[in-house]
């Protein structure tokens, strides 16, 4: 249509141009230019305007010339000076206009830059639905999003139904390794996984609490289905309360997440090392301490041994032998009683403690190694577990212990269903706690030797941590045993009993 | 019989070092005993030695430099070496130097009693 537009505004212009110069009707045709100014706002640039304006007011006073040239009259000035002034104020408004638009028109252009260009992903949303959802539960009586989630745990899977995609930029295609929009939109409830399903419920939180934006680290699939680490923010302006408009921007931070874990990983197997060494050359202190007392032991005993079998036994000397051999596996039994001394210096504490609180403080330091193993905990903790006395440090390291068994008997690649259930109970007199795992489980034959010390499965085990958890355990006057279907998993268990009046 | 050989022993452990002489002198050999391989080197000349007993590990002298310091005097005397920490590369190294033996604790008696005959037949 803007194609037609000059076309347009030249024949009215002369059609107007035509009436005005040749007829002497009673009334300002000339007014009727305003047309062509506002005509010409579609196509022309804003000197364009100016020249089309001025252009207008010549024909006017040309028109005037011709027709009224010799015996002008004050009506006819009055209709000119009318027409002129209407043409100038519409061209000056049209140009007003104009510049409006050029000045939307630039900053738009600028957003379409930034929106297309920039190194982030950029995802137009329309929340409508979701929001008019959240408000009805409102008008629900829900108290809260915690309230709505019990009533129907499935809310959060349906709200990711009702996001409606509206743009997104090419990153965000590159990103998540989607051919277009369209394949990008298709696939968008599944690139939602079930990892993400947690950081969802807390979004839906932000749009309950009105909250302009969110933000949140979490883990998405890419069309592919590989795993993406991403750190996103969702802003839902105040002047969009119907929320028809979320700018949703997402950062891939899978790289800078491997390095994490690798340096994660790298101090680990240092604190391993480390551990080995110690014990290494603890030993070879140890050894060298008893090996020293048995030297001579062997040595007094072969000695008097000569001494005896001379031709003239010599008594004195064999019991000098003797004595000395007594003497020295003394000094013996002295290195070992001395090493007891060591390792109990630090007394174990005895104060009441709740299993439940451990294992809630556990898991903040093994939540990484649970997340990338991608393993699906589950939390069962009984509300009215009585308190136990003993150790806390201890109690936490037996934990962490079967948590981190029971993670990396779960990280073969072979095993598809990663689980992880950690239960406790009261039972009689005493509190069971029970860490079950859906990995490859263990023989039966082999759950005695499991506690063992030195014994190990793992290629760079020590095969001191079951062993470790078994004395504190046992310090703590409780048993742990260990169960096993091949195939299905191992669970551990572990009893500390605790006293009635702490539990009152 | 000849005189009785003279053997000197040398460790930093005194029982080590009593049962060591104690057995030495069942067998009938006349020995002496030093503490650390500084109060040997201060002994040389003094008395004739047959065959030197050391210790590796010791603070101070360790009984290898103390064989070192002994080739570079000139002074042959057999060694034989005994060690807490028997290691094949010390062995290796100890052996080639021209030692006699080298034995691991607690070792048996014979063997010490074998190594010493072997060095007073050189």
């Amino acid at each position: 249509m803007s194609r037609f537009a000059p076309l347009a505004a030249l024949v009215i212009a002369v059609v107007i141009f035509a009436l005005d110069t040749l007829t002497t009707f009673d009334m300002a045709i000339a007014v009727l230019y305003v047309t062509v100014v506002l005509l010409s706002l579609s196509f022309a640039a804003k000197k364009g305007l100016l020249f089309i304006g001025v252009a207008c007011m010549a024909l006017t006073l040309l028109s005037f010339a011709v027709s009224h040239g010799e015996n002008p009259t004050s009506d006819s000035f009055a209709r000119c000076f009318v027409s002129l002034a209407a043409i100038g104020i519409t061209t000056l408004l049209a140009y007003r206009v104009k510049t409006a638009i050029a000045v939307l028109g630039e900053s738009e252009q600028r957003y379409r830059t930034i929106f297309l260009a920039t190194g982030v992903a950029i995802l137009e949303m329309d929340f409508t639905a979701v929001k008019a959802a959240i408000d009805r539960l409102k008008t629900n009586g829900f108290p809260d999003i915690r309230a709505a989630a019990k009533a129907n745990p499935d809310f959060a899977r349906e709200a990711i139904g009702m996001m409606k995609l509206t743009n997104v930029n090419n990153t965000t295609l590159t990103t998540f390794g989607a051919k277009d929009l369209d394949t990008f939109r298709t696939a968008l409830p599944v690139l939602i996984g079930k990892e993400m399903e947690g950081s969802i419920w807390a979004l839906l939180e932000a749009i309950w609490d009105v909250r302009t934006s969110y933000e949140s680290e979490t883990i998405m699939n890419d069309v592919d289905g590989n795993r993406i680490a991403i750190l996103y923010n969702v802003a839902m302006p105040h002047d969009r309360p119907t929320l028809d408009m979320v700018l949703v921007s997402i950062m891939d931070v899978t790289a800078r997440h491997e390095a994490e874990n690798e340096l994660h990983e790298t101090h680990a197997e240092l604190a391993h090392v480390t551990r080995v060494a110690t014990l290494g050359e603890l030993t070879v202190s140890i050894a060298h301490e008893v090996n020293q007392p048995l030297a001579a032991i062997v040595t007094n005993g072969g000695a008097g041994l000569r001494w005896l079998k001379r031709s003239e036994p010599d008594l004195d000397e064999v019991e000098t032998s003797m004595q000395r051999m007594i003497a020295d596996a003394g000094r013996a039994s002295e290195v070992i009683k001395r090493l007891r001394a060591l390792s109990s210096k630090t007394a174990p504490q005895s104060v009441p403690i709740n299993i439940n609180d451990v294992i809630a403080e556990t898991m903040m330091l093994v939540q990484r190694e649970v997340m990338n193993q991608r393993v699906d905990l589950k939390l069962e903790l009984a509300a009215d577990l009585p308190p136990v006395s003993g150790d806390h440090i201890q109690l936490q390291q037996v934990i962490i212990n079967l948590i981190l068994n029971a993670v990396q008997a779960m990280s073969d690649p072979s095993v598809k269903t990663r689980q992880l259930l950690i239960q406790t109970a009261v039972g009689e007199g005493v509190i069971v706690a029970k860490i079950r795992d859906t990995g490859p489980g263990f023989a039966a034959e082999k759950s005695a030797n499991l506690f063992d010390a030195f014994y190990t499965t793992k290629s760079n085990g020590m095969g001191m941590g079951l062993s470790i958890c078994r004395s504190i355990i046992a310090a703590h006057g409780g048993r742990i045993t260990a169960n096993a279907e091949p195939g299905k998993g191992a669970s551990f268990e572990f009893t500390i009993p605790f006293h009635e009046e702490t539990a009152s | 019989m000849s005189e009785a050989k003279s053997i000197a022993i040398i460790d930093d452990d005194a029982s080590v070092l009593d049962a060591t002489e104690n057995l030495v002198r069942s067998y009938g050999f006349k020995v002496r005993k030093f503490a650390s391989a500084e109060s040997y080197l201060a002994s040389i000349g003094d008395v004739r030695i047959d065959c030197l007993i050391t210790d590796v590990q010791m603070d101070g002298i360790s009984g290898i430099e103390l064989s070192q310091i002994m080739r570079e005097t000139g002074v042959k005397t057999p060694i034989i070496f005994i060690t807490a920490f028997p290691d094949e590369r010390i062995r290796n190294r100890v052996m080639a130097a021209g030692a006699i033996g080298f034995l691991g604790k607690p070792f048996d008696s014979k063997s010490l009693i074998d190594c010493i005959e072997r060095a007073l037949l050189n």
